[in-house]
């Protein structure tokens, strides 16, 4: 695994604006990423976890050029060496370095385009950015598709006659058409059946250890993430709250919303979580956030100096840091 | 299938429950002969993969089949036979005796109303009450399913309320004409972990302030485990085991029971649930003999041709398996 | 390795066109605009005063032929004998043909004369008209390399020639073959060849449902087309060569002569036989003086003077069933002696063709408009939603009015100008589509792929937005007929004589003359119902099935 970071994100920040009324006044910002900071090296798997509307899915948006950048840097190390910062870089190095990065969606039935055939949507980012045609085109189709687990023979049918599981193999098939070095997968199994989430994550780890390819995981799913992830970052309201080795953050959670979502997680024998008390005040607006630390209103370690000031990353063990006025503190 | 009866036997009992579609200028059985009893106050939990055909027979129970679709079969609800009741009537038990809630939250309610104005009008046409008693009831609605702020939020359309708020505002509109069954498809697949802990807290407690009887079905089995008393499996438009919970997890009677137990992601770094090997077979393609047989690692000669009635198990109380190999599955 | 059914799947177009086989309207509305737009597309083979095949003996072009040769023959002559400088001088006109063009029109001439000849006559006359041929050649040949006084031999040689041939080939003592020809596909232009082998081959097709066989179609088509337009020599629309006339007086002596089923042109009149009922209702009887003896139109002697209007006899040219026959006019004529049938059936290219041309036009306008405001939103958007609803202000009617009164009236002209004038709801249609769709993963996966927005607006969401655009484009396609056919009743359509079905329907407005306005009303009635039923069809299919998972 190579030392340096392929993939490095800045203070990350991507705003929302909001509009309302007839001439469509702005009424507020919505800080969907908040200067987040993170690195993926080659061959390595981060996954971004958080509760919906905490911006992972933002990250992994914004990083594939779907959302406007408010400020912050991406770099990016495209092959043959320099890094490419995407925000500044234009025309043919832009281009070179996007060719780096793809996205697998969650939606299976959405990511696909229902009117071409899936071969033909294998196919096209190999026609259009390689310029393959003919029987390299065909051949090289073939092989994405059997690689995936899929009959070469089934490119000639349509989105709709596969079933969920099918479909998100041939959106990761697609995803590798042009070989990228970095795939960031936004909730890729959270739609599917339990039994076909096994085999479609078993072949992206297949696929991770045959190409060296690094993963942004982003996932609500804790299971997931330690099923798929050596390094793990949370994230609630913008921010990265706690990141660290998987292991170490799901034994020592060191954040209270880390602690949250590792007791949210599903009990798998019946009886295990019966009767068990659960606090929900409700989740602030997005528009009106709490000042200071925004989980203040609904977590049970609060203090006054949480109202006053946001706060402070801190390093509860090497690699393992949590942003946190009384982090690694538990109940 | 034996459940816990009142004084006139269970609250909804389902024989040889049959769903067919149209795909492709033929009809297609995707449900294929399902039975069930549910008891008063009980929960039951339906499980098994997408495209087994759980959401028909969810469907089914209401009579609001998609269009193409059509049932057959005998459906006993608190005593009545819903196939021999005219269309009003049988229109009637939909939303004070029998509720849906589905999967998707956004598309129950109409979004040029307020969500108060569309509970208010189901509890004016089944509670029979009036204008102002419906309003006030309503934000009491909203207020038992754990909307803050319920008595403005009323006035809010579906689409201005976040998507935790509009679960739990469909639980609501479900339950207001006081169904005796709630019937609920995929309650919590499409949220998030926490919320997800938060509705199925909701609906347990629904469950128990009530006394209503819950049909979930689902695809996840930890929804099965905190949620349900009895379970039963389905495979290709069967139902191949039944067992009470504890025991359904602790010692499966059925291969493909097994199998999804063991799919199951673990909190342990870097192992995932097995997959399953195989797919799961299209409606209309079923194979011969036992449908899970091409897939089963217990599968026999005999598998391939007969097909295994779901059959009591020998000295298992209230269980049924429908595998010729029942005892030896692990 | 996972197992997928072995037969292919339809793809989603393939599902709704299944709905749509079901439907019995579907099918009904299909079968009756493909007939329509086949009598449309074969009108010079139903309604024509060409016969279809002719083998007939031409006797009076032969005799022309005969005489003419002569003349030309002393003319080539005198060139030659005057010589190069001698010309020149007498003609210094820098307009005037030069001495080698004038030798090479006269030879011309005669090489046109030799044939006509060579076709009526068998074999063994053809060594006489090959020397003809020859003796002109090496005229020409000399004259040109400057051997004036051999040519001069050859050129008198040649005109004693030519009179010999016409003594020799005397009608009365000579037997003419009979020519065997096709003056229907001669009048053909390369164009009408084009979309007959074009259509024949499209319904051929689609009833196998091979779309493989479209590319051989089209190759056909084109090739036909190549072939007719170097066969050279087609006669516009408003050539009427006398075929009739000259069957009827004897000219032309037809061993085998098959007319059309409707054996009249669109222009060709019969003056005695203007406003005729139509025969088939047999309610009219007409003498072969020209009057009417029974009927509405009995003329009847004036009350006070006594007088009766004179008639002329009625013309029953060749081809034509008898002057009492319910076959004469089936659907009467107009005020000119026109047939009305077969104005009717050319009529169809004029109403079919600008309903599908224009309506072509407009949604190519209209989809470009929509898709580069759906596509872009924003301030474009804006730009072009305004642009739009400008366009919108004008009524239909009168923008056409008013720009065919600014550009004259044509076909091309009409079509270009419904379309242009009627792309606003296809516009507002495929904008709206379009801002739906690219709010859809599957065009944010486009996206990240790095495909630029003409592929992703037309190659992806294109796709994905025709089904309503084309259920709307049936729609306009009734619409356009039908103001075409305003357009033409108002005097401002097609040109005359020209027919269309709009022009048709305005030539007499007198209820005693219903069959005027009736048959073209009801063709663009059954048309324009079709065409809505087609629609309709088309919507509900799309509806139910189009975005299927």
């Amino acid at each position: 695994m190579n030392g340096e970071p392929l993939l490095d994100v800045e203070e990350l920040s991507v705003h929302f604006h909001v509009r309302r009324g007839l001439f469509g006044r702005e009424r507020g910002v919505i800080r969907a990423v908040d200067r987040v900071s993170f690195a993926v090296r080659p061959g390595e798997t981060l996954a971004l976890v958080g509760e919906s509307g905490s911006g992972k899915s933002s990250v992994a948006r914004t990083l594939l050029g779907l959302a406007r950048v408010h400020s912050g840097r991406m770099h990016v190390r495209a092959r043959g060496g320099g890094a490419v910062e995407l925000t500044r870089a234009r025309g043919a190095t832009l281009r070179a370095a996007r060719r780096e990065l793809a996205l697998v969606f969650q939606d299976p039935h959405e990511s696909l385009n229902p009117r071409h055939s899936i071969g033909s949507q294998i196919a096209e980012p190999l026609r259009v950015h390689r310029r393959l045609s003919g029987t390299v085109l065909a051949a090289r189709t073939a092989e994405l598709l059997e690689r995936v687990g899929l009959p070469a023979a089934a490119r000639a049918r349509f989105p709709h006659e596969f079933s969920g599981g099918q479909r998100q193999r041939i959106a990761i098939a697609r995803a590798l058409a042009l070989e990228p070095a970095f795939v960031a997968l936004d909730e890729p199994v959270s739609l599917l059946d339990m039994s076909v989430q096994a085999q479609v994550l078993g072949l992206l780890r297949e696929l991770q250890r045959e190409r060296g390819l690094a993963y942004l995981f982003v996932t609500h799913d804790l299971s997931v993430v330690a099923a798929m992830a050596e390094r793990v970052a949370v994230m609630s309201h913008g921010r990265i709250v706690e990141t660290g080795a998987t292991a170490e953050v799901l034994a020592a959670p060191a954040h209270p919303v880390t602690r949250a979502l590792i007791e949210a997680a599903p009990a798998l024998e019946p009886g295990a979580r019966r009767g068990r008390a659960t606090v929900s005040a409700p989740r602030p607006s997005p528009l009106a956030l709490p000042s200071g630390c925004p989980h203040r209103t609904r977590c049970p370690l609060a203090i006054p100096v949480c109202a006053e000031r946001e706060p402070p990353m801190v390093e509860v063990a090497p690699g393992h840091r949590a942003e946190c006025h009384r982090a690694g503190e538990s109940v | 299938m034996s459940a816990p009866t009142g004084s006139t036997g269970p609250l909804l009992e389902v024989r040889d429950l049959v769903v067919t579609v149209r795909r492709a200028h033929r009809e297609v059985r995707v449900v294929d002969g399902v039975d069930l009893a549910i008891g008063a106050g009980e929960c039951v939990a339906l499980v098994g993969e997408s495209g087994a055909g759980k959401t028909l027979t969810a469907l089914a129970l209401l009579d609001v089949l998609p269009q193409g679709a059509r049932a057959s079969g005998r459906l006993v609800f608190d005593g009545r036979d819903l196939a021999a009741l005219d269309p009003d009537e049988r229109r009637r038990v939909n939303g004070s005796g029998i509720a849906l809630a589905l999967q998707e939250p956004a598309g129950a309610f109409d979004p040029v109303y307020t969500i108060g104005e569309q509970i208010a009008e189901s509890l004016r046409l089944h509670a029979r009450l009036p204008r102002a008693a419906a309003w006030v009831r309503a934000v009491e609605l909203l207020d038992e399913v754990g909307i803050a702020g319920a008595a403005e939020r009323a006035h809010a359309r579906a689409h201005e309320l976040s998507g935790g708020q509009r679960q739990r505002a469909m639980l609501a509109m479900a339950v207001a004409a006081g169904p005796k069954l709630l019937v609920a498809d995929e309650p919590t697949s499409a949220l998030d972990a926490t919320l997800r802990v938060e509705i199925l807290e909701l609906l347990r407690r629904l469950q128990a302030t009530r006394g209503m009887a819950l049909f979930v079905v689902t695809h996840d089995l930890g929804v099965v485990a905190e949620l349900a008393a009895r379970v039963a499996v389905m495979y290709a438009g069967r139902i191949v085991e039944e067992a009470p919970v504890e025991r359904l997890f602790a010692r499966p009677a059925h291969p493909y029971t097994a199998a999804l137990l063991r799919a199951r992601p673990q909190l342990a770094v870097r192992a995932s649930g097995a997959a399953i090997p195989g797919q799961a077979p299209e409606p209309g393609r079923w194979p011969g003999g036992c449908r899970f047989h091409p897939r089963c690692g217990l599968a026999r000669e005999r598998c391939e041709h007969e097909v295994p009635p779901l059959a009591d198990l020998a000295g298992a109380h209230e269980r049924r398996s429908a595998c010729f190999f029942a005892e030896e599955v692990r | 390795m996972t197992e997928l059914a072995s037969e292919r799947g339809p793809g989603l177009s393939g599902i709704a066109w299944g709905e749509l086989r079901r439907r019995p309207v579907f099918r009904l509305a299909l079968w009756a605009l493909a007939a329509l737009c086949s009598l449309a597309v074969y009108a010079p083979f139903l309604a024509s005063d060409r016969p279809l095949v002719l083998s007939a003996v031409h006797r009076d072009e032969f005799d022309r032929a005969r005489k003419g040769l002569v003349a030309p023959g002393r003319s080539l002559a005198s060139l030659v004998a005057d010589g190069h400088d001698a010309y020149a001088n007498r003609h210094a006109d820098p307009d005037a043909p030069t001495w080698d063009d004038a030798l090479a029109a006269e030879g011309r001439a005669i090489e046109a004369r030799l044939d006509v000849l060579a076709e009526s006559l068998d074999a063994q006359a053809t060594p006489v008209l090959d020397a003809a041929r020859h003796g002109v050649e090496r005229t020409l040949e000399l004259a040109r390399s400057g051997r004036m006084d051999d040519a001069r031999r050859s050129a008198d040689v040649s005109v004693e020639l030519a009179v010999e041939i016409g003594r020799l080939l005397d009608p009365a003592s000579v037997t003419l073959t009979p020519v065997l020809s096709f003056p229907v596909v001669a009048a053909l232009s390369p164009l009408e060849v084009l979309l007959q082998v074009a259509w024949a081959g499209l319904l051929v097709a689609l009833v196998r449902r091979r779309a493989t066989m479209l590319r051989w179609v089209a190759l056909v088509a084109v090739a036909a087309a190549l072939a007719r337009a170097f066969a050279g020599g087609h006669a516009g629309p408003f050539d009427t060569a006398g075929f009739k006339e000259e069957l009827t007086s004897g000219g032309m002596q037809a061993g085998l002569a098959w007319f059309a089923p409707v054996p009249y042109g669109f222009a060709e009149q019969h003056p005695e036989e203007d406003l005729r009922p139509p025969t088939w209702l047999a309610s009219a009887e007409l003498s072969s003086a020209g009057a009417y003896v029974r009927g509405a139109r009995v003329p009847r002697p004036d009350e006070v003077t006594g007088f009766v209007p004179a008639t002329r006899p009625v013309d029953v040219r060749a081809g034509e069933p008898d002057v009492n026959s319910p076959w004469r006019h089936l659907l009467g004529t107009d005020a000119s002696g026109r047939d009305l049938l077969a104005r009717l059936l050319h009529g169809a290219r004029a109403s079919l063709a600008v309903g599908l041309l224009s309506t072509l036009l407009l949604l190519v306008v209209g989809v470009l408009v929509g898709a580069l405001a759906g596509t872009f939103a924003g301030r474009t958007d804006l730009l072009l939603s305004r642009f739009i609803e400008v366009f919108v202000c004008f009524p239909v009617l009168f923008l056409v009015l008013a720009l065919v009164a600014f550009v004259g009236p044509s076909t091309w002209n009409v079509i270009a100008v419904i379309g242009l004038a009627s792309w606003t709801s296809v516009a507002r249609l495929a904008r709206a589509e379009f801002l739906r769709e690219r709010e859809r993963d599957y065009v944010a996966a486009a996206r990240t792929l790095g495909f630029s927005w003409a592929r992703i607006a037309f190659g992806h969401v294109l796709p994905n937005a025709l089904a309503p655009l084309l259920v709307a484009g049936t729609f306009a396609v009734a619409g356009a007929i039908l103001v075409e056919s305003t357009l033409s009743f108002l005097g401002y359509g097609v040109r005359v004589p020209i027919p269309s079905w709009g022009s048709l329907a305005s030539e007499s407005r007198d209820p005693t003359h219903w069959w005027l306005l009736v048959f073209p009303g009801a063709c663009l009635f059954v048309t324009v119902l079709c065409v809505h039923a087609l629609g309709d069809a088309l919507r509900d299919a799309v509806d139910v099935r189009g975005g299927a998972r």
